[in-house]
C-alpha cells in the first residue's frame, strides 16, 4: 500500500510513471543544523553503541528527530527501528507502520532506498559522522532533506542512526 | 443570682451608634454602681459578702489601679486646646499648633488603649458622646474631629474592658451551674438539658418495655424524640452568657449516657458555638490566677509558665483552623499545636477551659480526628473536663474535679506518646517538599545558564583574554557562594548542591574533552565517579522537586532518568549476556510506537499560537507538548 500523496490525480493519471530520482550532496558537517552537530558529537564521544545514547537523545528532547536502523548479524538486512517525526511528516505515518521493523529493503520505494542504503553502509563503514544533502524527486512530491548519519558495528551487527531534517517540500 | 447589668454583648447589636454610647454609658454606671453593697433583701447582701471573699483580681484592678493614661491625655489636649483659643486671639499660626496637638491626643489616646480603669472606659464613652452631640452637624463634626479616627476603637475598648469585667465576674461567682434563659422556650438552658434528658430516659426504658415499632408506646417515644430535636436545636441556637450554659451545650455534645457527638450541629449552630467559645476564652484570661491544687506540676515549674501560654496556643490554633486552604506548612503548625494543646498540662482554671474549648472544637464538624483512633480520649477528656467544670464552684465536689483532671491528664499521656509518630510523619510527609529549598533551587535556576554561557565564553577564550573568563565567571562564583551558604533541607536541596558540583568537575576532571559530559551526561565510558556522582544526583532530584540538572534538560519523568542513571553504574556482566548495543537497539525501538503516534513536529506558528492561547511561553508550550506526548508513550 502506499500512502503518497500525488498533488495532482488526474492529470498524473495520464502521465507516464516518472522514475524516483535522488541527488545524494556530501556536505560538511559544520553546515548541519546545530541538533544535528549536538547528536553526532555525543555519538562521537560514546564511540560504542550503549542505552546511554539512547538516555541522552531522551534527555535532550532529540529522539523523536532520528531515525534508527540496525541489523541482528552479518548479512541481515538493515531494519527500521525508529522512525523520526521528519521522515514521517514528509512520507507519512502509514509508511511508518508499514515499514517499522521491516528490512529497509522492503520500502515501497526501493530506488530510493538503496540509494539511501548505499550512505548508510557508508557511515557504518566510516565509522564517523557522515552528512548529506539529499534531494527526491518521483516519490510523492519532491522534496530536500539533510540527514546527519553515525554508525556502528558489533560482531556483525550494524546499526545507523539517522538525524534527519527535511529543508524543503516543494 | 443578682440581677447583673446588661451586658453589651449580650444584647442585639446596637444599629447606630448613639445606641452603642448609650448602651455601654448604661453599663457602665451600672457597673459601677455595683461596687456598693445593693440594698436589698439578705440574702442578696450575703451574696454580696460571699463575692467580696473570693478574688477579685480583674475586677479590682480595674478599679483601683493608678495609671490613666487617656485620662491624661484628655487633659493635655483640652488645655492645648485653651492655649489654641488663647493663641487665635492674638496670632495668625495656630492652626499649625492645632494640628500639632490633635495628633499628640491621637497618638497618647491610641497608646492607652486597651483601658484598665473603668474611668478611663468612662471618659472615653463621655468624650464621644461629647463629641457627638457637641456639633450641630454631627456627621461634619466627627469627620474632623481628631478623635473619630479612633472613636471606634476606643468605644470598642472600653466595651471590652466591661466585658472583660463582667466575664470574669461570671466566671468566677456565678457561673458554674448557672445558666440563662433561652428565650426561644422560656427555660434556661439547665431545665432545658434536664429535659432532654428525662426524654431520653424515657426512651430508653420505653424501648426496653416495648420494643416492636408498633407498639403502644412507638408514637410517644417518636413524639419525645421530635421533642428532644426541637430542644437541641433551641440550646444550640442560643448564644451562651454564662459558663454554665457552655457546658449545658457540652453535654449535649458529649450526653454522659449516649456518648459523644450525639446531636450533629449545623454550620449555623457550630458558628454560634464557636462565638461563645472565643468569648468564653477571652473571660478565662481573668480567672488564670485561680491555681487549681490538684495538678501535675510544682507551683514552681506553674510560675515558669508565661501567662496565658495555652490561651494564645490556642487563639493561633484557631486561626489557623480556619484557614480556608492551608498550605502544607500551616497544616504541619496546625497539627503540632493540636498536639501541644492537647499535651498541655493544665494548671489554672483559665487553662483548663482553653483545654475544654480545644477538644469541643475539634468536635464541631471538622474531620482533623479520626474518631477510631483518638475519639476515646477526646471524649474521656471532653466528659472528665465537663465533670471538673461542673464541681469547679462547689469545693465538696473534689473528687469530680480529680476525676476532670485525671481525664485530662490521660488525653494527654496519649498525645504525648502519639506526639513523636506525629513528628516522624511530619519529617516523612516533608522529605519530598521542596519548600524549604526553594531558595537554593532558586539560585541554581539562576547558575545553570550563566555556567553554561561561562562555559561557551571559557572555550572560546581557551588561547587568551583571561579577562573575559573572569567576567563571565564571577557571577558564577558568587552563586556558587550563595548556595553554598545555604543549607540544604531535602533531597532537592541536595541535588542542587550535587549539580553544582557536578557543573565544576565536569570542566576539569577530565578535561578539554569531558565538556560534552558535564552538558550532555555521562556514558557508560565515563569513569567511575562520574558515573555514581550522576546517579546520585538523579536519585535525589527523583526525590525532590523537579528541576533541570544541565542546561537543555528536556527530562520529564525523574524516576526513569534515575533508573537509567543506576543501570549506567552498573558494570557489564562477563557471564550473562549482558549486551549494551541491543539494549541500546532496544531502547531505541521501544521508542517507535510512540513517535509513530505522536502529532507531526509542531511549526512555528503552531507553537506560537498555542503559548499565546495558554498565556505561556514557547519554550513551556514545547515542554508540556512533550510531557503529555510521553505520558501518552507511558
Amino acid at each position: 500500500m502506499t500512502v503518497l500523496t500525488f498533488p495532482v490525480l488526474k492529470r498524473g493519471a495520464q502521465r507516464p510513471a516518472v522514475r524516483p530520482e535522488t541527488t545524494i550532496v556530501r556536505l560538511m558537517l559544520t553546515e548541519a543544523a546545530d541538533w544535528q552537530r549536538t547528536i553526532m558529537a555525543e555519538c562521537r564521544r560514546q564511540r560504542v553503541l550503549t542505552p546511554s545514547l539512547p538516555a541522552f537523545l531522551k534527555r535532550a528532547g532529540l529522539m523523536d528527530r532520528c531515525t534508527f536502523l540496525s541489523s541482528t548479524g552479518p548479512g541481515e538486512p538493515l531494519v527500521f527501528r525508529h522512525l523520526g517525526v521528519p521522515t514521517l511528516s514528509v512520507l507519512g505515518r502509514a509508511w511508518g507502520r508499514s515499514v517499522l521493523n521491516q528490512p529497509d529493503e522492503a520500502d515501497p520505494h526501493v530506488e530510493f532506498a538503496h540509494s539511501i542504503g548505499a550512505q548508510y553502509a557508508e557511515s557504518i563503514g566510516a565509522g564517523e559522522a557522515v552528512f548529506n544533502r539529499v534531494t527526491v524527486s518521483g516519490v510523492g512530491r519532491p522534496f530536500v532533506y539533510t540527514h546527519a548519519l553515525f554508525g556502528w558495528e558489533s560482531k556483525g551487527r550494524r546499526a545507523v542512526l539517522s538525524a534527519v531534517d527535511v529543508a524543503t517540500v516543494h | 443570682m443578682l440581677n447583673r447589668p446588661n451586658r453589651a454583648h449580650n444584647e442585639a447589636p446596637a444599629t447606630s451608634f448613639e445606641q452603642q454610647v448609650a448602651q455601654v454609658l448604661d453599663s457602665l454606671t451600672k457597673e459601677l454602681t455595683m461596687s456598693e453593697p445593693p440594698a436589698g433583701p439578705l440574702d442578696a447582701a450575703n451574696e454580696y459578702a460571699t463575692r467580696r471573699s473570693h478574688p477579685f483580681t480583674t475586677l479590682r484592678q480595674a478599679l483601683e489601679t493608678t495609671t490613666t493614661p487617656f485620662l491624661q491625655a484628655v487633659d493635655r489636649y483640652r488645655a492645648d486646646m485653651q492655649e489654641a483659643r488663647r493663641l487665635s486671639a492674638t496670632e495668625e499660626g495656630c492652626s499649625d499648633f492645632v494640628v500639632e496637638a490633635e495628633d499628640r491626643f491621637r497618638a497618647s489616646a491610641k497608646a492607652a488603649i486597651p483601658f484598665n480603669h473603668l474611668c478611663e472606659a468612662v471618659a472615653a464613652v463621655e468624650w464621644v458622646r461629647a463629641d457627638l452631640v457637641e456639633g450641630e452637624d454631627q456627621r461634619d463634626r466627627a469627620a474632623w474631629s481628631p478623635f473619630v479616627l479612633h472613636r471606634d476603637r476606643l468605644l470598642g475598648a472600653a466595651a471590652d474592658l466591661l466585658r472583660n469585667v463582667t466575664d470574669a465576674d461570671a466566671a468566677v461567682f456565678r457561673s458554674q451551674g448557672v445558666t440563662s434563659r433561652i428565650p426561644a422556650l422560656g427555660l434556661t438552658f439547665r431545665e432545658a438539658a434536664d429535659r432532654v434528658r428525662g426524654l431520653l430516659n424515657w426512651n430508653d426504658a420505653s424501648a426496653r418495655r416495648d420494643p416492636n415499632d408498633d407498639g403502644a408506646e412507638a408514637d410517644q417515644r417518636k413524639a419525645n424524640g421530635e421533642e428532644r430535636g426541637r430542644l437541641d436545636d433551641a440550646i444550640f441556637a442560643a448564644p451562651c452568657t454564662t459558663i454554665g450554659d457552655l457546658l449545658v451545650k457540652v453535654e449535649r455534645m458529649a450526653d454522659p449516657d449516649i456518648g459523644v457527638d450525639s446531636c450533629g450541629l449545623s454550620p449555623a449552630q457550630t458558628a454560634i458555638l464557636r462565638a461563645d467559645l472565643h468569648r468564653m476564652s477571652i473571660g478565662g484570661h481573668a480567672l488564670a490566677t485561680t491555681t487549681i491544687p490538684e495538678i501535675g506540676i510544682t507551683s514552681a515549674e506553674a510560675a515558669e509558665r508565661e501567662e496565658g501560654e495555652l490561651s494564645a496556643m490556642l487563639c493561633r490554633w484557631l486561626e489557623l483552623r480556619d484557614i480556608v486552604s492551608p498550605t502544607k506548612r500551616q497544616m504541619a503548625e496546625h497539627d503540632r499545636l493540636s498536639n501541644r494543646i492537647a499535651g498541655y498540662q493544665p494548671c489554672t482554671s483559665a487553662d483548663a477551659l482553653a483545654l475544654l474549648v480545644f477538644v469541643l472544637t475539634c468536635y464541631m464538624g471538622d474531620s482533623i480526628i479520626e474518631l477510631e483512633d483518638d475519639g476515646s480520649c477526646y471524649a474521656r477528656a471532653l466528659q472528665k473536663g465537663l465533670a471538673y467544670f461542673a464541681s469547679a464552684g462547689d469545693p465538696a465536689a473534689g473528687t469530680l474535679y480529680r476525676l476532670g483532671l485525671i481525664g485530662l491528664t490521660n488525653a494527654r499521656a496519649f498525645w504525648v506518646n502519639s506526639d513523636a509518630r506525629h513528628e516522624q510523619e511530619d519529617a516523612e510527609a516533608f522529605s519530598g517538599e521542596a519548600d524549604d529549598d526553594a531558595e537554593l533551587l532558586d539560585l541554581w535556576r539562576q547558575y545553570l545558564p550563566l555556567k553554561a554561557e561561562a562555559e561557551r565564553i571559557n572555550e572560546a577564550t581557551a588561547t587568551g583574554d583571561p579577562e573575559a573568563w573572569e567576567r563571565a565567571h564571577k557571577p558564577c562564583d558568587a552563586l556558587e557562594d550563595r548556595m553554598a551558604a545555604i543549607p540544604a533541607r531535602t533531597p532537592t536541596g541536595i541535588a542542587v548542591k550535587l549539580a553544582v558540583l557536578w557543573q565544576w568537575g565536569g570542566a576539569y576532571v577530565e578535561g578539554g574533552k569531558a565538556g560534552n559530559e558535564r552538558e550532555n551526561g555521562p556514558s557508560y565510558l565515563s569513569d567511575f565517579m562520574t558515573r555514581w556522582l550522576w546517579m546520585i544526583m538523579n536519585e535525589a532530584r527523583a526525590l525532590g522537586a523537579s528541576m533541570p540538572l544541565l542546561p537543555n534538560d528536556m527530562t520529564t519523568d525523574p524516576s526513569a532518568a534515575a533508573a537509567e542513571s543506576r543501570r549506567l553504574v552498573l558494570r557489564p556482566d562477563e557471564e550473562s549476556s549482558a549486551d549494551p548495543f541491543s539494549d541500546a537497539v532496544e531502547d531505541i525501538g521501544a521508542q517507535a510506537s510512540a513517535t509513530l503516534s505522536m502529532p507531526l513536529e509542531l511549526t512555528d506558528r503552531m507553537i506560537d499560537a498555542g503559548a499565546s492561547a495558554a498565556g505561556i511561553t514557547p519554550e513551556q508550550f514545547k515542554a508540556a507538548v512533550i510531557a503529555a506526548r510521553d505520558a501518552r508513550a507511558a
